[in-house]
């Protein structure tokens, strides 16, 4: 069983098996959740894209296709905190402003800093997923988990129209 | 996809080959292999294949179609062929600006655009 990084229960938690037919389920899963937080169409898209690519790179390169390995995919709400960190655990009844989403799994454990996104000039197939969850996500951390496996950390804060002001002042 | 149905819609106009996609999750890890293979089929069936794929009917887009795609235009260019991809959903078309792959392809707005620029 997975042990996420995260000290509260998580709101939702989803267990799967390495077969690429249960993606489809898991993207539409986190896109309904994101759009009932408050994300746009866009970012309901994008954060359900790097689930997907996530969970293919666990399927594919970590269990190397095998059909029984175990994956699970847990998420937490998370809101504004300040200005120390745009977004942080929220706290009961308070208000959700973005979604935290662990992924662990029991597959081969990877050196976290070789988990790279490749040159995109090469014009080539592959290693386009981990660019994608880099691009779209506000914060992607693998990790290796103690006994087994990876754990990988992804976070993503609604864009307010406040924090746009922000960044046009910061621009 | 397990089923050895095919899972395209295939028509020819004129010279060109339309390829449409059945379900809107077409395009993901567990059917790209054999999406992949049938597009690849049409294009050795040509001499000089002119292939045009809509997008209107998918909803999702992966890393590994990406890679597909990337495949069957170089698979095309090599027979002096040309692959153009058409109506393309803003959130799918970002993944290419993403990948930075939009500048590889040549992707028009409709299909009628797509099949006057051949």
């Amino acid at each position: 069983m997975g042990n996420g990084s995260n000290n509260g229960t998580p709101h939702i938690e989803l267990r799967l098996l390495s077969q690429p037919r249960y993606l489809c389920g898991a993207r539409q899963m986190v896109s309904a959740i994101a759009k009932r937080i408050g994300f746009g169409d866009l970012e309901c898209s994008q954060i359900a894209l790097a689930v997907d690519e996530a969970l293919a790179n666990i399927m594919k390169h970590g269990y190397e296709g095998r059909p029984d390995g175990p994956i699970w995919l847990r998420v937490w709400p998370i809101s504004g905190s300040g200005d120390e960190s745009r977004c942080s655990d929220a706290e009961e009844g308070e208000p959700a402003r973005g979604l935290r989403i662990i992924i662990e799994d029991e597959a081969q454990q990877v050196d976290p800093s070789k988990i790279q996104s490749r040159d995109l000039a090469e014009i080539r197939p592959g290693g386009l997923g981990v660019h994608i969850i880099r691009h779209v996500m506000d914060e992607c951390r693998y990790e290796k988990r103690r006994r087994k496996g990876m754990r990988l950390t992804l976070e993503k804060c609604v864009v307010t129209m406040a924090d746009e002001g922000d960044e046009q002042i910061e621009a | 996809m397990a089923s050895g149905e095919s899972r395209l819609r295939v028509q020819k106009e004129n010279d060109v080959t339309q390829v449409e996609f059945v379900d809107r999750n077409i395009l993901d890890e567990a059917n790209i292999q054999q999406i992949g293979d049938e597009i690849s089929a049409l294009i050795d069936a040509e001499a000089d294949p002119k292939i045009l794929i809509n997008f209107s009917n998918v909803d999702h887009l992966s890393s590994a179609a990406l890679g597909t795609l990337i495949t069957l235009n170089t698979k095309v260019k090599g027979k002096g062929g040309e692959l153009r991809l058409t109506n393309i959903d803003p959130q799918i078309y970002e993944v290419f600006v993403i990948t930075k792959l939009n500048r590889l392809f040549q992707i028009y707005d409709t299909a009628e655009q797509a099949l006057g620029a051949f």
